[in-house]
């Protein structure tokens, strides 16, 4: 405890105890002992207070503990004097303290300000732990999860590390630190600078020059007089040397800076603290995504590969059978849903129609996507009998049946016209049937041809006993009944010689009428009883199957949702969110442009794109620069997806695991559950391979056709030329002008620069034919005739609209391998283009179909020959990557016997296998598809989507480093005034010797 | 030992060694050697406005009737101080700058840093299409629902602790009351002031006891009173005049039992609070409809009266009350099984912790359970029977 504090004279109760505070008072010396005695006994020792009944206290200690003389305990606190490391590890065993402080006061109410303030401490940690752990559960993906605790981290982190950014220049200029700590006699851990009343001078009596505490032994070698440390802290602070108890004015001095420096930490903190923990989370966000990405994709990979060698060895095997076929590949089935299943059965496997209904529903239900319900009926119909109706003598059945006599009896009676309701017995109106007695009573009758007595079965009826009928029941309840209800009428016949009757036959005949309807609705309702009795084990089966087929799906699904699917944090999305930024930098868009790309029509922002990447393709070292760069994010991203499509679908060489699956459960399916089923899941998993295939085709289009819209835009001289004269195959010698409608008429130089503006437009925007009939419109707006009146015109814009890479380009990108899948891509895509023009393809509706008959067209048509070679050639280039070069050899050579050896030839059964072959190899399934979803984003969307990203980006960290700028200037202006003289603090100093003249 | 203080002892009383209200004790020490100037003023003392505390005194007085205006008001007056006395005397470095002071300016951090880590989030969002703009929204819509449940979170954890120790032991753990600031210890002329409103059991360790008793009062039933009340509430029957002394160390006990589990609580609930800010029920109220109904609604021009209510009963109940109570029940049920299981233990959890604040501090505060000996010293010692 400081010297200043404890050299004020102030009352101290309780503090010291003296030995006299405890010695009882003797009582011959004490005329004052109030100590003890009743209430009245001190009345009457003071009579004249007797009449005030308010006694005087006594103060609160003794008379003999007076504090004159008394000298306070040594103090034994301690400036804390440690390295960063010393540091943390107090910083959590402090943690440890507070926790028992929190105990020590929740629980059994002990304890003291400074130990409840630090419980303060602790809730706020636990709680924003707590935020983070319940935020982190509602993310759906572990990068979301993890960044909800890196926030929380760095927002700790820069609360805690503010102040000692603050401090470290305070402590520079002024030699105050403001983040000192000490160990107080209690050993509690405080701030210095705490409280600006309390000065804990004395704590820096024996502190060395870089304020570590020494023993005064230690202190006293190098130091020859006590307080150098305050000493050095004067210095800097600018007191002068000379003065009187110069210790107490540097004390003073260093608290004014000291709540200085506090006030601005506290004026800062609410700002830095986001601002900073916002920028530090903001930079880990990368590597934790490259991490979780990588890591996460790694261990799907395994899981596949893993799933993949059981595959193997159980396709070696050629085990068909579904049970060892789950254990072979260790799938076992939850109980939970073995237990649901189990509850659809009854005990003895016999199922009404709802009943088996749900059953197959609940099997269905396992096999995701739709296509398997009809094969599922056929299948598991298989495994069960539809036997004849199971009729109990019981309510239900009573009550039914005299609400199927009272209906049909309504029923009929309702369609009598007025005028002929006088030929009816009167009765007959108002009449409800037969009664639930006379119900008992046919049933005692059938009762009593099985065998029982007429009153026993009389009493079975009445009391509901639920027994069986016999085999004939159904005919016998359904004529008794009828003939019961209509017992107490006779009809006269009627005849309507004006047919007036609406329906006339039951009217002309109600008798026969009325026995009708309620055999018709007794069968019905007996149809309804008809029941299944099902082979337990053969739909135990099916539901193994099912089962079977949803886990592989699942495990399948997994991988995908890691890897190519655009889901949140996979591995396609974390490309998107990278690659077009990527692409955006390289091209050297300034922030005006960004802007406009960001916020303008996709019409203006091409214009932009338009201007950027003209600009480009006239500048040929920025040219090969950007193409080269752009080839490098490309890859990267498009190898990613690549590796994991070829997991999935597998090379020519290796199957992949998903066809590995499809094997497997189709030859199950086949075995166990039928050709039906084994069908289906064939066409589903061939659906969900061209998905695939799809997703994989798509990214490579979307990162590669900004490259050829460069390629594009720096060859477009030529690109107009060969769709002004001939095609790029140099086919068709005929004028193109005069094919190509829409430039009919038009002077050469004009048609050449609409085709330029038009070209351009049409590789920046939509990917759709429409897209490209609407700009041919727009661009020659007189013409009658358009695109669409011309597969020329749409053939020729889409061989050099896709064109393979110039030699200039291929020559930037530099990699003859990634050139080559650019061009496949483009060549794919002129094929594509062309294909999804059913109209101008008359004849070829689907795509299998058409393949096939364009295949045969080429031996028995002359026209448009190379054009079909072309797009044949363009559908088999897009499955080699997929199934390897064999496939292409073994396709191509087909082809090419095809187009060169059978031109003109008759179809034998020979070629007709051939051209069987091929159209096979190329199989498409997905010819219907807009383009739009069959190729990439295309290349406006692409830079919008960019920059509008880098846009968001760009104003927060302006707005971020707008504000740490700020605050850190405030901070230095502020911290520039401190420690001089203001209004709140004048320097007055009386100087040593000041009388004698110190200066002399 | 039976011992009736008086006030004049009771300020004397006070140790030197205080870390955080050693202003209070030496303008209370200087006070308490001088003389009144003025006579007293506290003749019916119960009805005095907050204006009266703030210029009338001289010297330290409890706030009579803790009305809820009251408190607001010295709320405004404390938060105003913050910007217009505490910031500017502390970049001054005022050399009477108190620890009180230093607290005071430390809310401001606390309530700005979350508004503020939310707008650095919104502003971080894409907002160029209207997708990601919408979703920007919907984050930005609950991170600040979260900010203000946080806040929400933390009074509610207060006001249960508050609430309890009021209603079982009669003591207002939010009971106010102004500090005179005396002119002579004042050096450092502007922006000091006269008055500053604490609370009497804001410390443990000094608790204002001292201005519990009724200074008017002539016999000790009378100076004593509210220590008779505070006794009936614990559980102790005591001579009129040594009830003060007894109860003294009782809730010095309920205040640190009482602080603790406001700490406590507070992790609990706010983490309930950010959760049920986090829910899907918020969606559906959207903040622009939540605008117009408050602004054209409410205060618009031309709306029947009729017409006011219904709306603001819309705004109370549809926009507020119903997302919240949906909030809550998704908080519970969750929407995968780890967030089902989160919200079930944080529910659970603030409950039980609730459950048993309350049940501490009824059994352990109240005298009932002690056996209390008076020793010499004026010491009470505890005695677990």
């Amino acid at each position: 405890m400081g010297n200043l504090i404890q050299s004020i004279p102030v009352y101290r109760p309780q503090q010291q105890q003296t030995p006299a505070a405890n010695t009882p008072i003797p009582a011959q010396n004490a005329p004052l002992p109030l100590q003890g005695k009743p209430f009245q006994a001190i009345k009457n020792q003071f009579p004249q207070t007797q009449t005030y009944s308010y006694i005087p206290a006594k103060p609160l200690s003794d008379p003999h503990t007076t504090p004159k003389g008394v000298r306070p305990q040594p103090s034994k606190a301690k400036l804390v004097h440690e390295n960063i490391f010393q540091a943390v590890g107090s910083t959590v065993k402090s943690y440890g303290d507070y926790a028992k402080y929190f105990y020590n006061a929740a629980f059994k109410g002990e304890g003291k300000d400074y130990n409840v303030g630090k419980i303060n401490d602790l809730s706020i940690r636990a709680g924003s732990l707590g935020i983070a752990a319940v935020l982190a559960t509602s993310k759906m993906f572990p990068f979301a999860k993890g960044m909800e605790f890196v926030g929380l981290g760095t927002w700790f982190a820069s609360m805690a590390v503010w102040p000692h950014i603050l401090g470290a220049p305070i402590k520079a200029f002024y030699g105050v630190d403001i983040n000192q700590e000490y160990i107080d006699s209690e050993g509690r851990r405080k701030f210095v600078y705490e409280d600006n009343l309390y000065r804990p001078m004395d704590m820096y009596r024996y502190a060395d020059l870089n304020g570590k505490p020494l023993s005064p032994e230690e202190y006293f070698k190098k130091y020859d007089k006590e307080y150098v440390y305050l000493d050095k802290m004067g210095d800097k602070l600018g007191v002068p040397r000379d003065i009187k108890n110069r210790n107490e004015a540097v004390m003073n001095r260093s608290a004014q800076v000291a709540v200085q420096g506090k006030t601005l930490w506290m004026l800062t903190a609410g700002v830095m603290t986001p601002v900073v923990s916002s920028i530090v989370a903001d930079a880990l966000q990368t590597p934790l995504k490259n991490h979780l990405e990588k890591s996460r994709y790694n261990k799907a990979e395994a899981k596949m590969q893993a799933l993949d060698k059981k595959l193997d060895t159980v396709l070696k095997s050629g085990e068909k059978n579904v049970d060892r076929v789950m254990s072979a590949l260790d799938i076992k089935i939850n109980p939970k849903e073995q237990a649901a299943f189990d509850a659809l059965f009854t005990e003895d496997n016999v199922l009404s129609p709802a009943q088996f209904e749900k059953l197959q529903n609940y099997i269905d239900d396992k096999f995701f996507g739709s296509g398997f319900k009809t094969a599922l009926e056929t299948a598991m119909k298989n495994g069960a009998d539809m036997t004849d109706s199971k009729i109990f003598v019981d309510k239900e059945l009573k009550d039914t049946l005299v609400k199927i006599s009272s209906d049909s009896v309504r029923e009929l009676v309702a369609k009598i016209p007025a005028e002929l309701k006088s030929k009816f017995p009167e009765s007959l109106f108002g009449y409800n049937g037969i009664t639930s007695e006379q119900m008992n009573e046919i049933v005692a009758s059938i009762l009593a041809t099985e065998g029982k007595s007429y009153d026993e079965g009389l009493r079975i009826a009445r009391e509901n006993t639920s027994i069986p009928f016999g085999y004939n029941a159904k005919n016998a309840l359904m004529q008794s009944i009828a003939k019961k209800t209509l017992e107490p009428f006779t009809f006269d016949k009627i005849y309507d010689k004006d047919k007036k009757a609406p329906d006339y036959a039951p009217v002309n005949n109600f008798k026969s009428a009325l026995k009708n309807k309620i055999n018709e609705k007794v069968k019905a309702y007996f149809e309804t009883k008809k029941c299944y009795v099902v082979d337990r084990n053969q739909m135990q089966k099916i539901f193994n199957f099912a089962y079977t087929n949803n886990e592989l799906q699942n495990k399948l699904k997994e991988f995908e949702r890691t890897s190519i699917q655009n889901i949140s944090e996979s591995m396609t999305a974390i490309n998107w969110e990278k690659v077009p930024k990527k692409y955006l930098q390289t091209m050297g868009f300034n922030e005006g442009e960004i802007a406009l790309l960001a916020t303008q029509d996709a019409t203006s922002a091409s214009k932009v794109l338009s201007k950027k990447f003209s600009e480009i393709v006239n500048d040929t070292e920025k040219y090969k620069k950007v193409v080269s760069a752009m080839s490098e994010y490309a890859k990267t991203a498009i190898s990613k997806e690549e590796k994991a499509v070829i997991q999935l679908l597998g090379t020519s060489d290796k199957k992949g695991t998903l066809i590995k699956v499809k094997e497997l459960m189709e030859s199950v399916a086949q075995d166990s559950l039928g050709y039906n089923v084994k069908d289906a899941l064939a066409r589903h998993y061939k659906l969900r391979m061209s998905e695939i295939h799809r997703k994989y085709r798509n990214t490579i289009d979307s990162y590669v056709r900004p490259i050829k819209a460069l390629d594009l835009f720096k060859n477009i001289d030529v690109a107009v030329k060969n769709i002004l004269t001939k095609d790029s195959y140099g086919n068709i010698q005929n004028n193109a002008a005069d094919e190509l409608y829409a430039l009919a008429g038009m002077s050469e130089d004009r048609q050449k620069a609409s085709l330029k503006k038009y070209l351009k437009d049409i590789i920046l925007q939509k990917n759709d034919i429409n897209s490209w009939t609407t700009k041919m419109e727009t661009e020659l707006p007189d013409s009658k005739k358009g695109l669409k009146h011309s597969l020329e015109s749409v053939k020729r814009i889409a061989n050099q609209v896709f064109a393979p890479l110039s030699g200039d380009t291929a020559a930037a990108i530099n990699d003859a391998e990634f050139v080559k899948k650019c061009n496949i891509n483009n060549q794919i895509m002129r094929a594509t283009f062309l294909r999804i023009q059913n109209k101008l393809l008359a004849g070829y509706t689907t795509e299998r179909n058409g393949f096939y008959h364009m295949i045969e067209d080429l031996i028995t048509k002359e026209d448009d020959r190379f054009f079909k070679f072309n797009m044949i050639s363009g559908a088999i280039e897009e499955k080699r990557l997929l199934f390897g070069e064999d496939y292409y050899n073994h396709a191509k050579n087909l082809l090419n016997r095809i187009f060169y050896d059978y031109k003109g030839v008759e179809i034998t059964k020979d070629i007709q296998k051939e051209l069987d072959e091929l159209a096979q190899a190329i199989d498409f399934h997905y010819s219907n598809k807009a383009i739009a979803q069959r190729s990439g984003k295309n290349v406006t969307d692409f830079f919008i989507n960019a920059a509008q990203e880098s846009r968001a980006r760009n104003k927060w960290l302006k707005l971020v480093y707008g504000l740490l700028g700020g605050t850190l200037a405030l901070s230095a202006l502020t911290i520039a005034f401190m420690g001089k003289e203001n209004h709140f603090n004048k320097y007055k100093y009386e100087k040593i010797n000041s009388l004698e003249g110190a200066d002399k | 030992m039976v011992t009736v203080s008086t006030i004049q002892n009771n300020q004397a009383n006070y140790a030197v060694s205080s870390s955080s209200l050693s202003a209070q004790a030496k303008s209370s020490i200087e006070q308490s050697f001088q003389t009144p100037k003025k006579k007293k003023h506290r003749q019916d003392g119960d009805n005095h406005s907050l204006s009266y505390y703030k210029n009338d005194i001289h010297k330290d007085e409890l706030v009579q009737k803790n009305t809820l205006a009251k408190r607001i008001g010295i709320n405004i007056e404390k938060t105003l101080d913050i910007p217009l006395i505490h910031f500017p005397r502390g970049l001054g470095g005022a050399p009477d700058y108190t620890f009180f002071e230093f607290l005071q300016t430390a809310k401001f951090p606390y309530y700005i840093g979350g508004p503020i880590l939310a707008a650095l989030f919104y502003a971080g969002a894409k907002k160029d299409n209207f997708r990601s703009a919408g979703a920007a929204q919907k984050v930005a819509k609950h991170m600040a629902l979260g900010v203000g449940l946080y806040y929400l979170g933390a009074a509610v954890a207060k006001s249960i602790i508050n609430n309890t120790v009021k209603i079982s032991r009669g003591v207002d753990l939010k009971q106010p009351y102004a500090h005179y600031i005396s002119k002579s210890s004042k050096k450092s002329g502007a922006f000091q002031k006269d008055v500053e409103f604490h609370t009497a059991f804001e410390s443990a360790d000094f608790t204002r006891t001292d201005l519990l008793y009724k200074e008017e009062g002539k016999t000790p039933e009378e100076i004593n009173e509210r220590y008779i009340e505070y006794g009936k509430k614990y559980g102790i029957k005591d001579d009129a005049n040594n009830i003060d002394s007894t109860i003294k160390p009782l809730i010095k006990k309920t205040i640190v039992m009482a602080r603790a589990w406001q700490y406590a609580l507070t992790a609990f609930f706010v983490t309930l609070g950010v959760g049920m800010a986090n829910q899907p029920a918020w969606d559906k109220a959207s903040s622009e409809g939540f605008k117009k109904t408050v602004k054209e609604g409410i205060f618009g021009k031309g709306v029947n009266v009729k017409d006011r209510l219904h709306n603001a009963k819309v705004v109370v109940y549809d926009y507020m009350l119903k997302p919240f109570g949906q909030s809550f029940a998704e908080f519970w049920k969750g929407h995968g099984k780890g967030s089902s299981i989160a919200g079930k233990s944080v529910i659970l959890a603030s409950a039980a912790a609730t459950l048993t604040a309350i049940t501490l501090l009824l059994t352990k505060t109240s005298a009932k359970g002690h056996k209390l000996e008076t020793t010499g010293n004026n010491n009470i010692k505890e005695v677990q029977r």
